[in-house]
């Protein structure tokens, strides 16, 4: 790399950094304000109808809700860089950070993680499979299985498979990330019931997430297949198998990084839907919940982890580019 | 609009008192009077013998203001696996938080060793000082006791006090502690300890429950068996308050840390949760469940209005998001009823379940209500549309309350005719307080004669005084000549056209 071109990259990070920060800033603004300006209060959460004026009035002054809202703003900001987010409005008194990162965090992680993986790699081996037969069988067979589930939506496919596979057949939970009430009796025990409660939401979100992956990959690898290095590599004799996977694949990856870029936040967020209807106990069901219950500083963590998770994905995705594909200079 | 009833009826002071009117408060209506205001306030203060009397006219005021009009109580319409049976009818429902009685008597035909209550959310709070939902309120009615209990006419009776009274002008009550009763941890319950929840309420932070009514006790003291508390003025509700309200705690488990220390939410600190309720605290995973087992020393077979230790051998409380999830559930056997009643289509889709029974008959605590925003009036009429009574009272004449429950519960509820209803609180209703019957002509008539008339006949009355602008141009009138007019002007620009090149 010349210095030239090594002085540019240089500028070119330390820009995204700024901007980077200026977005954050930006989406930490408006993660306060937009709660504010939503219906619903979060009183009524927090305040049974029967409450005397008097313990209405302590509530307030105890969650800062008696506050005009530029100090409640300047409050918001200066406990955030302390790591402070507050208090939970529905598991009252309880700080946001362990209501977020207690068990919830893991679990969506862990589902989220598992399902997003999983459905990379099918669509990645489909993609190219059906790339490389285009119009055949297999190709109009993936294409057409993949969009249905794509398609599909997923509040009733879960609702399907908790009713087929759940409630008829019994070979899932209905409910939940572990048996209930029951005593674990070793690590391995406690695995193997958290993957089994898994199986339910797990194969709805691999369906729901291969369709949008595989249609990537898919006219990836057949718009690499017009490139000239493959015209070459073909009149070089290389192997079709070795063009495929040694070529095509390698090349067709690329806009994968910008795909996986842009599910880090579903593996932050969670599923809402699929979490509700499965009662897995994760930040999508969190977020729901916090919603219904206008628990604002519950959803003001979330929506600040997950803004954070996004701008930074973003960015490693931009600086990823730079060395994945040698072309990229800026 | 809908609200929930408590046992007892202090709800005219939430909905209709002026201290209420705060931004989210419990008088959205803006009742803002005066007089309202006093009777509540004599209502609340009036002693056991004049307490009747200062409901009615609390009752009668409601009806002469119309901040809301009673509308029904949803019938508690609860899906419960038919193998249940002795489960409590009394107002509110059979799984209310003044309905331990059901937790006791409810048995199954099948095996009693568990019921599971599947509930939409995570109980939240475990410290029952703080419950800020009905359903960790539920739990602590499990754990924990209350000096007294309900009837099922909703009248107060002895729970974990074998007796009360109250001095004729109100400000003194005694409780006198059942003997033999244990905590969970095996200690005795003295009348030490009830004296200390008093004041551990009463000197808790201030969003501690029911923590204003405490602040008017001025002094306690034990004697024998009977606590004492002296308060600085009558309280009509102080009785079910103290009683009812308050759950009796340890003071050997509770004196060294304050009301809202996280241990008493400490799913792992088990000596936290001691309580000398039916159940107790065995384990919980939240968001997943809370699991509470029978209290075998409990002292239910003393009281005579118990007579037994529970039924069932263990509770488990089990988040089932989903209704669909949780009618399921039901009928897997995996639970065995849920926290509400079931609504709507779901009504139907529990009584198509054959391993499930629909509970009706009997009103669950949520009432709905035709409210109204008294401060909203239309620019240019002050004074009128909902700011004027006799829209209200007309309002309240046109309403088809029998035809609300039809629709809007598919039969499953009850109509609500005053703001203390019979239904609900049979002893301090009176039909003085009824609202006006059901009678379209009336409610005509009064708008008629108010002055709302329909002047411009497209089947919506105006406002008195509204004068009609100037009827718009016939357009087709004014068509028609246009096109004479442009016909004549062809035939005239014809033939002089003719005549000039002529």
């Amino acid at each position: 790399m010349s210095e030239k071109k090594a002085v540019g990259t240089r500028q070119y990070i330390a820009t995204r950094i700024v901007q980077t920060i200026v977005v954050w800033f930006g989406i930490i603004t408006l993660n306060f304000f937009i709660f504010r300006i939503m219906p619903g209060d979060p009183r009524g959460t927090l305040i049974a109808e029967h409450m005397p004026p008097e313990v209405v009035q302590a509530i307030a002054l105890r969650f800062g809700l008696d506050q005009p809202i530029a100090i409640q703003f300047v409050l918001y900001i200066v406990n955030l860089f302390r790591g402070d987010l507050g208090e939970s409005f529905s598991h009252y008194g309880q700080p946001v950070i362990e209501t977020i990162f207690a068990f919830r965090f893991w679990n969506t992680v862990i589902l989220m993680g598992t399902s997003i993986l999983i459905a990379l790699i099918v669509a990645i081996i489909m993609g190219v499979i059906a790339a490389s037969r285009r119009d055949k069988v297999i190709d109009v067979g993936s294409t057409t299985v993949f969009l249905v589930t794509y398609s599909m939506p997923v509040f009733w496919l879960g609702l399907m498979i908790l009713y087929y596979f759940g409630f008829i057949l019994r070979v899932i939970p209905l409910a939940g990330t572990i048996t209930r009430g029951i005593v674990h009796v070793n690590i391995f025990h406690y695995i193997a019931d958290y993957l089994w409660h898994m199986t339910g939401p797990l194969v709805v979100l691999t369906l729901s997430f291969i369709g949008g992956f595989y249609l990537i990959m898919r006219d990836s690898v057949l718009d690499v297949f017009t490139q000239d290095y493959i015209l070459a590599a073909r009149a070089k004799g290389l192997k079709e198998r070795a063009i495929l996977y040694g070529h095509a694949m390698r090349n067709a990856m690329l806009p994968m990084v910008s795909v996986i870029a842009v599910n880090m936040p579903f593996l932050i967020s969670g599923a809402t839907i699929t979490e509700t209807v499965f009662s897995w106990s994760g930040l999508g069901l969190l977020t729901y919940n916090s919603d219904v219950a206008n628990d604002w500083p519950v959803l003001q963590g979330i929506f600040l982890f997950l803004a954070t998770v996004a701008v930074l994905s973003n960015f490693v995705a931009d600086i990823l580019y730079l060395y994945l594909d040698p072309r990229i200079r800026y | 609009m809908s609200h929930g009833y408590s046992p007892f009826p202090d709800h005219p002071y939430d909905r209709m008192h002026s201290d209420n009117i705060v931004y989210y408060g419990g008088n959205p209506y803006v009742l803002n009077n005066a007089t309202v205001d006093a009777l509540i306030e004599d209502y609340l203060s009036a002693s056991p013998a004049e307490l009747a009397e200062a409901a009615r006219l609390v009752q009668v005021a409601a009806k002469y203001n119309i901040p809301y009009i009673p509308l029904f109580l949803s019938d508690d319409t609860h899906a419960i696996r038919s193998e249940w049976t002795n489960y409590t009818i009394k107002p509110g429902g059979i799984f209310t938080t003044f309905n331990p009685q059901t937790v006791v008597f409810m048995t199954s035909s099948v095996d009693n060793s568990l019921f599971v209550m599947a509930y939409s959310s995570d109980i939240g709070e475990m410290n029952p000082l703080f419950w800020r939902s009905e359903r960790s309120h539920w739990y602590n009615m499990l754990v924990y006791d209350t000096l007294l209990s309900f009837d099922n006419e909703s009248n107060l009776i002895p729970w974990l006090a074998e007796d009360y009274a109250i001095s004729a002008d109100g400000t003194q009550i005694n409780f006198t502690l059942r003997t033999g009763a244990q905590w969970h941890d095996g200690l005795p319950v003295r009348p030490e300890d009830v004296e200390f929840s008093i004041n551990y309420y009463k000197n808790g932070p201030s969003d501690v429950n029911d923590w204003p009514t405490f602040q008017h006790i001025t002094s306690t003291s034990v004697d024998g068996q009977v606590i004492t508390i002296n308060m600085d003025q009558t309280m009509a509700f102080a009785p079910h308050i103290f009683g009812t309200q308050m759950y009796v705690l340890p003071e050997h488990v509770r004196d060294d840390a304050p009301q809202n220390d996280a241990r008493w939410d400490d799913p792992t600190n088990g000596t936290a949760h001691t309580g000398s309720g039916p159940y107790e605290f065995d384990s919980r995973d939240p968001d997943e469940f809370t699991l509470v087992t029978k209290f075998a020393n409990w002292w239910g077979p003393t009281n005579p209005y118990v007579g037994q230790l529970p039924n069932i051998d263990a509770f488990r409380i089990d988040v089932v998001i989903g209704q669909d999830a949780r009618i399921l559930a039901m009928r897997a056997g995996d639970a065995d009823s849920e926290r509400y009643e079931v609504f709507g289509a779901y009504v139907n889709v529990v009584l198509n379940a054959p391993e499930l029974t629909l509970v009706t008959g009997l009103a669950s605590q949520w009432d709905y209500v035709l409210g109204f925003h008294l401060n909203v009036t239309e620019p240019g009429f002050p004074g009128l549309g909902i700011s004027d009574f006799r829209v209200r009272k007309a309002m309240s004449h046109a309403i088809d309350r029998a035809q609300l429950v039809n629709i809007g519960r598919l039969g499953h509820g009850r109509e609500t005719h005053s703001i203390i209803p019979e239904t609900f609180y049979a002893s301090l209703y009176h039909p003085d307080g009824d609202f006006w019957e059901h009678n379209t002509t009336i409610a005509n008539n009064i708008l008629d004669a108010a002055g709302y008339l329909d002047v411009d006949g497209d089947g919506v009355r105006e406002y008195p005084g509204v004068v009609l602008p100037p009827p718009p141009p016939n357009l087709i009138l004014i068509g028609i000549a246009g096109a004479v007019a442009l016909i004549i002007g062809i035939v005239i620009s014809y033939f002089i056209f003719r005549m000039r090149k002529g």
